[in-house]
């Protein structure tokens, strides 16, 4: 379930990790829909209305002969000015009951940048399952995790040089092609953390590109320790606005 | 005994050796705004109450992050190099915040060496890149002066004049280097 019907994007997505889309769509057993007419109603959210066309969905599944349904929600719709989002945790509730003892399973996925954590830690208590990226580091003032698309490494919280240990570098180095260090969420970064990541940038900025993510105050971090003018390197705001890159890129 | 202006240091006229710590204000030594110990594990604590104070005081919120980092980071060559644990003192003295972290490493390792020295000079060498040179290039003053009771090393920031300054932002600082990111995701110069 996402913002369109179709195989859209995430066709692609779903295909470069090895799920054969195309012939799946085809012979019926797999389905792409958007959130109208399925979670929402005309940009209205009713959580009852939501949770009965996903077991609607198992019932008719298991009429067809299919042994068990997977859906696959992106909950971005709740970002939305949607009337009655405030049903969200109503919503978690009922499919936790729904799905309880069936072959059906249904993945609420979550974007951490832009759901803020009261919602998540709301709405995770309804979870039997939480699936989290590969995390290498996780305490209450730093989480270190692989980002998925783009390909990368994700730092949030603060940094110092008690956790160069788990700063996961050499991970993001074995991943192909381009590369996004996400520190958007990092509050502080010190100079050996710092370093240590404009060190393996320009190990990697030979054959790609290595893209520093941040807000500006660790922007300007990177931009004294050189970052910028190494080509192939660029330091990008945390939303996406702005770009420091050398004249070469 | 070791020690040494990094940049924009006023002379110093007080005798070397002195325990003249705080901002000169002929004699009159006004209490700390804050004074607090730090060692390995209490840096995050340490790094929340410098910015506690450096925004209570009125610096802009860029220089506020600038002045964690410098402390942080004189902080960290005391533990990492030093005697490992230290005071930190912050004077407000109208003009600029003031701040020193004060390193016993010397005075320990001081009774088996001929003097202090050397050890000062190896535990607070400035290398391109490193912390200490990161703090030299964000702070207005820094300073490393060493003393009976251990090595002060200070940095200070100056206090933006009433009315305040304008907020930090990189395009002032990197003038045609600063790239807006258009919709195909490729960058174009915003600040010719």
């Amino acid at each position: 379930v996402a913002e369109r019907g179709g195989p859209g994007p995430g066709a692609s997505e779903l295909a470069r990790r090895g799920i054969a889309v195309a012939p799946a769509l085809a012979a019926g057993q797999m389905a792409a829909v958007g959130f109208e007419g399925h979670v929402l109603s005309g940009q209205a959210f009713r959580a009852r209305d939501a949770v009965g066309w996903l077991s609607g969905q198992a019932a008719a599944c298991r009429r067809e002969g299919f042994r068990g349904l997977r859906i696959a929600v992106d909950m971005s719709w709740a970002l939305r000015p949607v009337a009655r989002v405030e049903q969200l945790p109503d919503f978690e509730e009922g499919i936790a009951a729904a799905v309880a003892d069936t072959p059906l399973s249904v993945l609420c996925q979550y974007d951490r940048e832009r759901f803020d954590s009261v919602t998540l830690a709301t709405v995770a208590a309804f979870h039997t399952r939480s699936v989290a990226a590969a995390t290498y580091h996780a305490d209450a003032m730093l989480r270190i995790c692989r980002q998925y698309a783009p390909p990368g490494i994700r730092l949030a919280g603060e940094i110092d040089h008690r956790h160069a240990e788990p700063l996961a570098l050499a991970e993001a180095i074995r991943l192909e092609g381009d590369i996004m260090v996400n520190m958007a969420r990092l509050a502080f970064i010190d100079a050996s953390c710092a370093r240590m990541i404009v060190d393996a940038a320009r190990g990697m900025a030979g054959s790609r590109a290595v893209i520093l993510q941040c807000c500006p105050p660790i922007a300007a971090r990177f931009v004294l320790l050189g970052a910028v003018e190494i080509p192939g390197v660029s330091v990008v705001s945390a939303d996406d606005r702005w770009c420091l890159a050398s004249a070469a890129a | 005994m070791t020690g040494g202006a990094w940049r924009r240091q006023p002379p110093e006229h007080r005798p070397l050796g002195s325990r003249s710590l705080g901002p000169d204000t002929g004699g009159r030594q006004p209490p700390a705004v804050l004074d607090q110990g730090f060692d390995n594990d209490s840096l995050y604590a340490l790094r929340e109450a410098v910015a506690a104070h450096a925004m209570q005081a009125g610096l802009a919120e860029g220089r506020v992050g600038d002045l964690v980092l410098a402390v942080h980071e004189l902080a960290s060559n005391a533990i990492r190099h030093g005697g490992g644990r230290g005071p930190l003192r912050i004077w407000d003295t109208g003009v600029m915040l003031r701040c020193e972290v004060t390193d016993d490493g010397a005075a320990q390792s001081a009774a088996g060496e001929a003097g202090a020295g050397a050890g000062d000079a190896a535990r607070w060498r400035i290398d391109p890149g490193h912390g200490l040179w990161l703090v030299r290039r964000v702070a207005d003053e820094t300073s490393v002066q060493a003393g009976p009771s251990g090595t002060v090393a200070a940095v200070s920031f100056t206090l933006p004049p009433p009315g305040g300054l304008p907020p930090f932002q990189l395009a002032q600082r990197f003038p045609g280097r600063l790239y807006r990111i258009v919709g195909d995701g490729r960058a174009r110069p915003q600040f010719g």
